[in-house]
């Protein structure tokens, strides 16, 4: 298909901006997941060195304006 | 017209998020916890009480007590 090789998308430069576009949502989205999965106060990975993840919150935040 | 003094549980950083399900389910066992160790008339105890009060549906708060007195209560106290 025209736009998936480097030849092409010289070729067909309207492209660039798709392709600027969908890698910031893939990069934010792999961001926040995982964001989610190392630092919410609700997940572990080891449930029986860290029983309750909430715990570590006790004196830090987790979300910036709360 | 009396005056009310209308509050509810204080932040708590453990629990930042909309689904407090796990603030009311450890403030209740804290308070429980509290009271085995400490004693029924141990008053700093009721802060926790407090929480919970808030957080937790009554329906729940119900179940886990009769759950409790029943013996077949799930968690740790």
């Amino acid at each position: 298909m025209q736009g998936l090789g480097l030849q092409s998308l010289k070729k067909n430069p309207a492209l660039i901006p798709l392709y600027v576009c969908v890698g910031a949502g893939a990069i934010g989205a792999i961001y926040y997941m995982a964001r989610l999965a190392t630092r919410n106060p609700d997940v572990t990975w080891n449930r029986s060195s860290n029983p309750e993840p909430w715990q570590e919150y006790k004196d830090k935040q987790y979300k910036a304006p709360s | 017209m009396s005056a009310y003094k209308l509050e509810t549980a204080p932040f708590d950083p453990r629990f930042p998020n909309q689904n407090v399900t796990r603030y009311c389910y450890q403030s209740y066992i804290d308070f429980h916890r509290c009271q085995k160790k400490r004693g029924e008339d141990f008053a700093p105890c009721n802060y926790f009480q407090k929480v919970y009060k808030s957080m937790c549906p009554n329906a729940w708060v119900e179940k886990w007590d009769d759950q409790r007195e029943s013996g077949t209560f799930p968690g740790r106290i």
